[in-house]
């Protein structure tokens, strides 16, 4: 039988047996041979099975199949009458009173029942050739209100841009009367003008009260010097520290630094004195943050602040 | 047919103009219909044109439920109860008062329990055949109610109706529009799978809370709009230019002849009065009025 010796073209000549040349004595028989690293099946270890015939009965589709996605209730058609065809589209004003998340969830709920009606449509339009346009007017119902999201949070963005626009040159004027109205507040209504202070931050600079949800941008640093300033205005009258320091910062506080120690202090009298402290100490070291660096120091801040309170959290909890 | 219709347009221009039948054959080709196709299948009134269908109750102006009677044909007079509404023919099915035919049908079509090949079929009847008939107060018997056949409706302000769930004009008597005909109770049907409740529909959980913050993830704005889009760019480029300019009409011969006269004679000389045009003009003039005075 011939055996044929693979190899490249210029070793398979050096090799090749003519006339001339001796047989090569066997190779001698080595007792420590290592096992294949890979099993294949040249090993000889291959089973050999009874074939299994290709029927529909052996293959099994898992219940959590993703192409499940499109059909519905695992129906290979719905029928006509098992289509809701009374509904209708939702109307802009209903879609303009929900929420993003809202308006995301349906979208992605019209999104999967248009890929189960194309689904439907094509089988019936190509393999059955209907022309029927039952599914399509289903579909064509949920396109409604798929542009009509589309629609209102366009509207939406247009709104917030004009109104941020507009609220450029009118800001100014209303954190004026804002502060002359907190600082007016007698002190009996701390706990109520703190909150209204909470809710300013979060509309006018978009600082949330929960600190793992803020990103650290110019609005941030801002926001958080403003509210600084205004709660030292605010103890001023009852505490000599808080006055000093005013004074001392020409009645607002400019360091990004300063400003975080004063805006994460708690709302009270002691920790007000306690914030204070710690400034002038901080001044006392002759330590500041450059402006250019505020953005990233204050960053860091916020980070380490919000993992302090989660481990904080997790302590307790266990 | 390819069966990819729904997927592609290619040749869809081509299928629309088979579609276009010319006007002066259609009466050709609905006698054609009426021939060859199977007389259970032929409407008894006519199809609409797709453009022509009723939309909405103002068009339709009876809705299932309502009595009306019928005023041509062998079946006039016959007061019924609408049945259905006939999209293809703008028509009105009739219960079994009304107007019906009995025709063959083939053995394949027969429906369970049938037994014989004729079967008798609710005709559609038109709008303009029937009359709305309608129970109101009778002015000459206080208390007592009489049934009318309304000539005509007209419709007069709206309000929204339960069993419709929809808008729905009130449906006034003409000449008479205090009288107001009630629609129908349609059948209660259950709310479809896709429906969302009332209640969850209205509740809002959209509410501003900061200008600081776009009420939008910006990752989202992209899918949402174009932010390149020619619509808003606000200049014009000169494609669009182009498409929105009318080309130059080209001139005539005849026109480019005339416009080449006259650039000839106004290149050309003035030509000035001399002094024995002037004479001659003068002593032409004396003439004549020496001869008339």
């Amino acid at each position: 039988m011939l055996s044929f010796k693979r190899g490249l073209h210029s070793t398979l000549v050096v090799c090749a047996r003519t006339k001339y040349t001796k047989p090569k004595p066997k190779p001698r028989s080595r007792p420590n041979v290592r096992p294949p690293t890979q099993a294949t099946h040249h090993s000889n270890n291959l089973n050999i099975t009874a074939p299994i015939p290709p029927a529909v009965a052996n293959i099994v589709t898992p219940e959590d199949h993703p192409l499940w996605q499109f059909f519905a209730e695992k129906k290979y058609m719905r029928k006509f009458d098992e289509l809701d065809n009374d509904s209708r589209a939702w109307s802009i004003a209903e879609l303009r009173r929900k929420s993003f998340d809202d308006l995301h969830s349906l979208w992605y709920t019209c999104l999967r029942e248009r890929n189960i009606l194309a689904r439907e449509n094509h089988l019936l339009k190509n393999d059955m050739g209907s022309n029927q346009d039952s599914y399509e007017a289903v579909a064509e119902k949920i396109r409604t209100t798929m542009w009509r999201i589309r629609h209102v949070l366009s509207e939406r963005d247009w709104a917030f841009k004009r109104a941020s626009q507009e609220f450029d040159s009118q800001k100014a004027q209303f954190l004026q009367e804002f502060e002359t109205d907190f600082l007016e507040a007698p002190a009996a209504e701390d706990e109520e003008s703190f909150e209204k202070l909470a809710r300013l931050q979060q509309s006018v600079f978009g600082i949330s009260e929960f600190i793992d949800e803020n990103t650290v941008d110019r609005a941030f640093v801002d926001g958080m010097k403003y509210v600084a300033t205004l709660k030292l205005k605010r103890f001023a009258s009852r505490q000599d520290e808080a006055r000093d320091l005013l004074e001392q910062s020409d009645h607002s506080i400019k360091d990004a630094g300063e400003a975080f120690v004063i805006f994460t202090a708690e709302n009270t009298e002691a920790a007000a004195k306690e914030a204070c402290d710690v400034v002038k100490e901080l001044r006392a070291k002759n330590s500041s943050v450059s402006r250019y660096e505020e953005l990233e120091t204050v960053s860091n801040y916020v980070k380490q602040l919000a993992a302090a309170q989660m481990e904080k959290t997790i302590s307790t909890g266990v | 047919m390819s069966g990819y219709q729904h997927l592609s347009k290619a040749g869809s221009r081509f299928l629309k103009q088979v579609e276009n039948r010319p006007k002066h054959l259609v009466d050709h080709f609905k006698k054609f219909e009426e021939k060859s196709m199977p007389s259970f299948l032929v409407p008894s009134i006519s199809r609409v044109e797709d453009s022509e269908r009723f939309q909405s109750v103002r068009e339709w102006k009876y809705m299932p439920g309502d009595r009306v009677v019928v005023t041509k044909g062998r079946w006039k007079g016959q007061v019924c109860v609408i049945q259905q509404l006939d999209k293809e023919t703008n028509g009105f099915v009739l219960d079994e008062n009304g107007p019906t035919k009995t025709v063959p049908v083939p053995k394949q079509f027969w429906s369970e329990g049938q037994n014989s090949h004729m079967v008798t079929f609710p005709m559609a009847v038109a709008q303009k055949d029937v009359k709305l008939v309608a129970d109101i107060d009778d002015p000459k018997v206080p208390g007592a109610v009489k049934t009318v056949a309304v000539r005509d409706i007209v419709f007069r302000g709206s309000y929204y109706d339960d069993g419709y769930k929809k808008l729905m004009p009130l449906r006034c008597v003409s000449g008479q529009e205090d009288l107001v005909i009630p629609w129908p109770k349609p059948e209660a049907k259950p709310d479809g799978e896709l429906a969302t409740s009332g209640e969850v529909a209205r509740e809002q959980t959209f509410w501003v809370s900061s200008i600081a913050q776009s009420p939008i993830p910006q990752g989202a704005l992209l899918t949402i709009r174009n932010p390149k889009s020619k619509f808003r760019r606000g200049t014009l480029t000169a494609r669009d230019i182009a498409k929105l300019v009318a080309p130059k009409m080209p001139l005539t011969k005849a026109k480019k002849a005339f416009i080449a006269e006259k650039e000839e004679l106004a290149a050309g000389s003035k030509r000035k009065l001399s002094d024995q045009d002037k004479e001659l003009i003068g002593s032409t003039v004396l003439e004549h009025l020496s001869k008339k005075l």
